[in-house]
């Protein structure tokens, strides 16, 4: 291997193994950082704890620095954000001054002027380190002290602050929880470790509050140590009041400034759905008013918040800890519970044998002390025969079957033990420590009452310190559109191609005078119909957007281009099987009403052959009907429709009436089997009808016959098939008169006036 | 040596970047001075130490004059020319590149976790 490579690997393998195993990552045990672990130590040892009075954070950081390497700032960071109610479930440090809010990150006053100790939480995280019960401790930097490898944490797991940390080629991030939640789940892994995942798993609780979209997903990640992030959102409320949303929890790790920018941002854009300016209100607590122009639906502006801003965000989870303070690896969230149990287990047993030994020791001395106070006597006498003070206590030893501590102890009475209470208040102390030492050999001897000092430990810490849950978790949360509300409406569009549209329910509407009412349209605001022109196009139409502009211009509203005009529209209730377009020149397509709804928006579904031709009358009918089709001049021809071909849109259509030169196609009618009438009318409004058996079928692209006698200038309009139980014929051009008012004549005579 | 590398290639493919050794402990008595370069050298001289220790942990520990005594001076000089290598360009690319999962596998390849760094 070459000099510089060499060079590159040992710096990596010291560079990337301190940041993992001295910086970025937890111990899964006490779910501390190095740093924090060793400020904490410092500031414990240096006695900046809840039960004395506050002292400068300088201080504290002073004192931090007998272990911590990483400079002053650093230590001032995690001692103001360890204090912080937003950044952490439960604080470790408490602090007076201001230890910053959630505008922005650091915002913190500078330590000289703020003061930090200790929470009552540490004394359960520092609980009986002095009796030695952490095996493991490391010299500091100058080899001047030693500081602890992992903390006694009993009592509280303090997976519940939660962590992120990117070292190198690893990270870590881990949500946070519910003190109470994850002792009850340590108590139940504990009393049975091989309890299912799914009874341990302990949803998520930020100490920011919040809503959890997706603890479905979260609890596979949870269980299998990485997998989805946590979804989280702000909680917003609406006040009608002010017409504004009022934001009053945020996500896990945003601060408001972001928010603001953000909402900055879509201010000035030019896709602001509707907001008309907002406030940070920030202080104790997140409150952020945005609010809104008028006419906006605010459960609207909601989901865009959620998706364009930091109103909704992500939390990772990637359980990557450090497995006795030394290996970095993936676990799992029952397998992070066990080794947390494991070393609680190992401090208490540490910590009861200390006891122990200790009481022994005492018993040991008393014992001692009885025997020579029983022979007080005899002892004075060795005493006082003995030459020095180590002469005395060699004697005594010899002569009452002491060891050196008993004897130190003896030579160390006080004259006034020698009281005969005095004796009675030893035997007394002793069978006290005989008893607390049967009861340390029974905890540990027995399996069920050790087990039981941990539950009590974690009920205590529960009960003392334990809050209710704050974000609020959904299984899988889908965004569900706003219900919206369905409306009926009809839609009237006149002869201009103007509309209107008539609510139902609403009383009156201002009906279009001058200009008749051409197309009527019915149709609940869910529904779609379909508009066709003079130049063969088929246009979607929803009736919503008619709603939202309840009148106006079609060809606008549908960008018409110069010269198109509406001639039908279609709902597909009507569900008609075919389309018939009949041009001003006489041809005829029949296409597939489906094919023709397939088709693209504004695309011509038929082609003309002559440049100047254009579709005069479009009818939906099932593909069997007979039509008659009509010109101006009053010619027409009836024939069969199920003789044609079903074509594609886009075709040219085949020819229907041989029309004279000067002549245009006016009308065409379907004609049923229940067909019994023709009607007509003309220019002059002249109407008639004459029986259907006067207009006997012809052959398809025949010159026709003429229909209705007219006079000097007069041209046919419209004709119409009536079945003989119409009542009303009703139309456009015929306006809305009775059947029977019309006048039944000949085929080739006038029609009357009836206005 | 990533940044040089990024940077100004040709630099090092000229072999022209070199590596001085900086101290890492120095021992002081009323004689004089002397600088250990190594951990092993240092313990070695342990035991019998006579006068004041410091460890530098980098060059900010050191002051002007010791770092010019340890450094610069003939007796403690200890300059190393770093010969390029293909396959230090390409370990080199691998660590401090993109991709995570080369420098992943190199760690758990190469790290003994047991060793505890700081």
């Amino acid at each position: 291997m070459g000099k510089m490579e060499e060079i590159i690997k040992e710096s990596m393998i010291q560079y990337s193994g301190a940041v993992i195993q001295s910086r970025a990552l937890v111990d899964v045990r006490d779910f501390m950082k190095p740093s924090a672990r060793q400020i904490f130590y410092c500031m414990y040892t240096d006695k900046f704890t809840h039960d004395k009075p506050f002292k400068k954070t300088l201080k504290s950081i002073g004192s931090a620095m007998r272990l911590y390497v990483h400079g002053n700032s650093s230590a001032e960071g995690i001692i103001m954000r360890s204090s912080q109610k937003f950044a952490m479930r439960l604080p470790y440090v408490e602090t007076e001054g201001s230890s910053g809010n959630l505008t922005s990150s650091g915002n913190w006053a500078a330590p000289r002027y703020t003061s930090a100790r200790l929470s009552e939480i540490c004394e359960y995280l520092f609980k009986n380190i002095q009796k030695n019960t952490i095996s493991e401790w490391r010299d500091n930097y100058d080899d001047t002290e030693q500081y602890p490898m992992v903390l006694p944490t009993v009592g509280i797991y303090p997976i519940i602050n939660g962590t992120s940390g990117i070292a190198t080629g690893l990270a870590s991030s881990i949500p946070q929880f519910n003190l109470i939640e994850v002792n009850n789940a340590l108590i139940k892994l504990l009393q049975n470790p091989n309890i299912l995942d799914e009874e341990i798993i302990v949803k998520p609780d930020f100490c920011t509050g919040g809503i959890l979209l997706n603890w479905n997903e979260v609890k596979e990640s949870l269980k299998y140590g990485t997998g989805a992030s946590c979804k989280l959102r702000s909680v917003i409320n609406y006040d009608s009041k002010e017409n504004c949303l009022i934001i009053t929890e945020i996500p896990y790790g945003v601060y408001t400034e972001t928010i603001c920018n953000q909402l900055e941002e879509i201010l000035n854009g030019e896709n602001n759905p509707g907001i008309d300016r907002f406030n940070d209100l920030t202080g104790k607590e997140p409150l952020i008013k945005i609010y809104l122009n008028r006419k906006v639906d605010p459960e609207k502006i909601k989901q865009f918040l959620y998706k364009n801003t930091s109103l909704q965000y992500y939390f990772g989870i990637n359980m990557t800890m450090l497995d006795q303070g030394r290996f970095p690896k993936v676990f799992t969230w029952k397998e992070a519970l066990q080794a947390h149990i494991d070393h609680e287990k190992e401090v208490y047993r540490k910590g009861f044998e200390f006891d122990l030994a200790k009481i022994e020791h005492r018993i040991h001395i008393i014992d001692g002390l009885l025997i020579c106070l029983a022979k007080i006597d005899e002892v004075i006498s060795v005493i006082k025969n003995s030459q020095s003070t180590s002469a005395a206590s060699l004697n005594l030893q010899h002569n009452f079957l002491l060891d050196e501590e008993q004897a130190k102890a003896v030579l160390a009475i006080k004259l006034a033990s020698l009281a005969k209470l005095e004796v009675e208040k030893l035997e007394q102390e002793k069978i006290n420590l005989t008893q607390e030492a049967n009861r340390l050999i029974i905890i540990l001897n027995n399996e069920n009452e050790f087990n039981q000092q941990l539950i009590n430990g974690w009920n205590e810490v529960s009960k003392k310190f334990g809050d209710p849950r704050r974000t609020i978790v959904y299984d899988n949360y889908t965004d569900e559109e706003p219900p919206k509300e369905i409306k009926n409406i009809t839609i009237y569009i006149n002869t201009k191609d103007k509309y209107v549209v008539k609510d139902k329910g609403k009383s009156k509407i201002r009906v279009y005078k001058k200009d008749k009412v051409k197309f009527v349209m019915s149709g609940t605001t869910e529904e779609k119909f379909y508009v066709f022109t003079n130049l063969g196009k088929c246009y979607k139409a929803a009736f919503e957007s008619f709603s939202l502009e309840p009148e106006g211009d079609i060809a606008a509203k549908l960008g018409y281009v110069d010269n198109e005009h509406t001639i039908a529209i279609y709902h597909p209730f009507e569900q008609s099987k075919t389309v018939f377009f009949v041009t001003k020149l006489g041809m005829i397509n029949k296409i597939d009403t489906e094919e023709i709804l397939k088709t693209k928006k504004n695309k011509e579904v038929l082609t003309f052959k002559d440049v100047h031709d254009e579709v005069v009358k479009i009818l939906f009918g099932n593909g069997n009907e007979d039509i008659m089709i009509a010109t101006k001049q009053a010619i027409g021809v009836h024939f069969e429709t199920s003789t044609l071909r079903t074509l594609k849109p886009g075709s040219k259509g085949v020819l229907g009436i041989k029309i004279a030169l000067d002549d245009e196609v006016a009308s065409a009618t379907l004609i049923t089997s229940e067909t019994a009438f023709i009607a007509s009318t003309t220019s002059d409004a002249l109407v008639k009808k004459t029986s259907i058996e006067e207009y006997p079928a012809q052959g398809r692209g025949t010159k026709g016959r003429i229909i209705h006698k007219l006079n000097e200038g007069e041209q046919l309009v419209d004709i119409i098939a009536l079945a003989a139980d119409d009542n009303y014929c009703c139309s456009e051009n015929f306006g809305e008169i009775e059947t029977e008012n019309i006048p039944e004549v000949s085929r080739n005579s006038k029609g009357t006036k009836i206005f | 040596m990533a940044a040089l590398y990024y940077l100004a290639p040709q630099f090092i493919e000229e072999g022209r970047l070199c590596w001085l050794h900086a101290p890492l402990y120095s021992v002081k008595n009323k004689q004089n001075t002397s600088y250990y370069f190594t951990d092993e050298d240092f313990n070695k001289i342990r035991s019998k130490i006579k006068g004041e220790v410091s460890r530098f942990k980098g060059i900010g520990s050191m002051s002007a004059d010791q770092m010019a005594e340890s450094m610069f001076t003939d007796e403690y000089q200890h300059l190393e020319i770093i010969e390029p290598n293909d396959k230090a360009f390409i370990l080199l690319q691998e660590l401090m590149g993109p991709d995570v999962q080369p420098r992943k596998d190199f760690i758990f390849k190469n790290i003994d976790f047991s060793l505890i760094r700081e």
